[in-house]
């Protein structure tokens, strides 16, 4: 449809102006040269979805593969894919390396917590807290006026205990995205390659006493299965190794503890790896578990490239 | 009877590094060569496992009659491709990275065949659970 | 990328043969119970003027019975519209240009009927009724379309697949690894499956 618009419509935009040529509607800037690049951009865009359409239908896999990859190759598009041409499949690490660090090269992003639960817990807490308050002023009313409501007062009992649940709840979770201060992570390299070493540094904030802190490089496998109904990811550790261990610290405001570290990352190992509904992913992990209150962890997502002997790079 | 098809990957040991190039011959036999609709020769990796799998062309060439001397696809057709960088062969735990070469006959009357030969491409390590 | 992998066979000697491409509902052909077979539930299904449910408990093989019952309607001259409703899905992702397409010799196949919100799911049973489609659909519970088939899992099932699934010298998942399961995840023989592929995983003999 959109093919069919853009073509009929840039047509009739060209033809009509070769047969009723008027000059000033050529000019920059104009309606004319508009109306010409969105309907180009309609016909490329259509036109596009009917090629892919058409090759879908009646082309082997490897065909149609084929054709993806070699539309790939234009420079357009290749610039916007999640990976390089010179490493396919490994995701770019762009975002990962435009943040300099101040101890070492890079300063690594932390992959985003999810606060979803943190929000729901806000909002059942003040809910609830809301709702409860008011039975209890009233039940509490109806006590001082000696005309007790005693299937209120009832009521009002397991209110209460919610109430008090919801009230831990939200501050157990208010806790795990607020007690601990910032982690700033940086490294020496990037991306990091089997046989190769590199230097640590992280940094954390807060005020809060650990038995013990540390860093651990982990890869995950992830694989999603999408058949029938059902859609399922499921990620599986398969390497893991501790970088980093720092026991009994103490973090005071103000004085963020700060450590550095030399790691060696083993041979065989494999590289980061996305496709479709699959991946290889390496992280750097940092852990602690406070004497009380809930325990710490954030991660540091990290590209592993492969190790080449004599691949073109 | 059945036509035959043929694939043979020129290293015995079938292992390659990235930039190697990887050389194979593809022969079909036992078949008139008017039946023959399109040839089709690739190299590609697949993934395996818990999830859905997923696939990526490397090499592709797809020869129909007019590509070939006297319009016959039957003789032996050498092909070569210098091996990419990624992904590497691979046998984790929940995912696994296959590369082979494959050869695919398209018959008239819509019929079709295939053939593959699979290889490695790099030295990671199979991951033990 | 999402690609069919109807053409890839076993090759690698690390392969596992509870993987994705083993599994999936159409790598694995329904097993008919009592007497049934493809063509009398096809049958049944064409008397009921194509329409008709597939009830079945959450992983009790209603996706591939749809799979073992799709080379069928072809034969019979139907052209098959399949549609997946997945989790969270309110309404069936379909334009009103393809709804026009439906003939009389459509079937139209959706999978988890029930999820769809009711007024889509009346929608799609009018255009069917309208343009004479057949309509037939999978559910967990009844939605009073004419019963096709319910679906189910048993122990010796569960069984009989594994047994079929794994290489004829395989001696390192047993019956009783197959009933653990069984227990553990009741009724849902995808899970099994799945759990059978990690058992595979770490019990398989390493090369070297």
């Amino acid at each position: 449809m959109l093919f069919l618009l853009g073509a009929v419509a840039l047509t009739t935009v060209i033809v009509s102006q070769i047969l009723n040529p008027t000059p000033e509607v050529l000019r920059p800037g104009f309606g004319f040269w508009l109306m010409v690049v969105v309907m180009a951009s309609f016909v490329l865009l259509g036109g596009g979805g009917v090629m892919l359409t058409a090759f879908q239908a009646g082309a082997s896999i490897e065909r149609r593969s084929a054709l993806v990859r070699q539309a790939a190759g234009i420079d357009l598009i290749s610039e916007a894919l999640p990976s390089s041409q010179q490493h396919p499949n490994i995701p770019r690490d762009a975002d990962l390396t435009n943040s300099p660090g101040v101890t070492l090269v890079f300063r690594l992003p932390t992959a985003q917590m999810p606060v979803w639960r943190l929000t729901l817990a806000t909002l059942v807490f003040l809910l609830l807290t809301a709702v409860t308050s008011v039975v209890c002023v009233i039940v509490v009313n109806h006590h001082l006026a000696q005309t007790p409501d005693w299937f209120l007062t009832l009521f009002a009992v397991p209110l209460v205990i919610a109430n008090f649940w919801a009230v831990k709840y939200f501050f157990t979770e208010l806790g795990v995205h607020t007690r601990h201060g910032p982690t700033c992570f940086e490294i020496s390299h990037h991306p990091l390659r089997p046989n190769s070493e590199c230097e640590i540094f992280v940094s954390q904030a807060g005020r809060f006493s650990l038995p013990a802190f540390t860093v651990a490089l982990v890869c995950e496998e992830e694989a999603t299965y999408s058949q029938g109904t059902d859609i399922r990811t499921e990620t599986r550790v398969v390497y893991e190794t501790e970088v980093l261990r720092q026991e009994d610290i103490r973090i005071e405001a103000g004085t963020p503890f700060e450590a550095h570290s030399r790691l060696s990352i083993p041979g065989g190992v494999m590289h980061s790896f996305q496709s479709g509904h699959n991946a290889v992913r390496w992280k750097f992990v940092v852990r602690g578990t406070p004497v009380s209150g809930p325990s710490m962890a954030r991660t540091f997502p990290v590209l592993v490239y492969p190790d080449n002997q004599n691949g073109q790079e | 009877m059945e036509p035959l098809l043929s694939l043979q990957i020129d290293d015995p040991h079938r292992t390659y590094q990235p930039g190697d190039e990887l050389e194979c011959e593809c022969q079909v036999d036992a078949i008139d060569a008017s039946d023959i609709q399109a040839i089709e020769t690739s190299v590609l990796w697949y993934t395996e496992g818990k999830g859905d799998e997923d696939l990526g062309v490397h090499y592709f060439e797809r020869r129909v009659p007019n590509d070939a001397e006297d319009g016959d696809l039957r003789p032996m057709h050498r092909f070569a491709t210098v091996l990419p960088n990624s992904p590497l062969s691979y046998s984790g735990g929940i995912v696994k990275v296959r590369w082979c070469a494959r050869v695919r006959l398209f018959l008239r009357r819509g019929k079709e065949l295939f053939f593959e030969q699979p290889f490695h491409l790099g030295a990671v390590a199979p991951i033990r659970i | 990328m999402s690609h069919r992998f109807d053409d890839l066979a076993p090759m690698f000697p690390d392969q596992n043969p509870f993987s994705t491409w083993a599994v999936r509902p159409g790598a694995i052909v329904f097993r008919f119970v009592n007497g049934s077979s493809r063509e009398s539930v096809l049958t049944k299904l064409e008397e009921n003027g194509w329409w008709g449910e597939v009830v079945g408990p959450h992983g009790s093989g209603k996706s591939t019975l749809l799979a073992t019952l799709a080379p069928g309607f072809e034969e019979r001259g139907r052209t098959v519209k399949r549609y997946v409703v997945k989790l969270g899905e309110k309404q069936l992702a379909i334009n009103t240009l393809e709804l026009r397409k439906w003939t009389p010799n459509t079937q139209v196949v959706v999978e988890g009927f029930e999820k769809l919100g009711r007024r889509n799911r009346k929608m799609i049973e009018t255009v069917c009724k309208r343009q004479q489609a057949g309509l037939l659909v999978t559910c967990h519970e009844s939605l009073g379309f004419p019963a096709l088939l319910q679906t189910s899992i048993s122990l010796e099932l569960g069984i009989s697949l594994v047994r079929d699934l794994l290489p004829p010298d395989c001696d390192f998942i047993s019956d009783d690894d197959v009933r653990r399961s069984y227990e553990r995840h009741r009724h849902n023989l995808r899970e099994l499956l799945f759990e059978m592929y990690d058992l595979y995983e770490k019990r398989r003999p390493r090369d070297g």
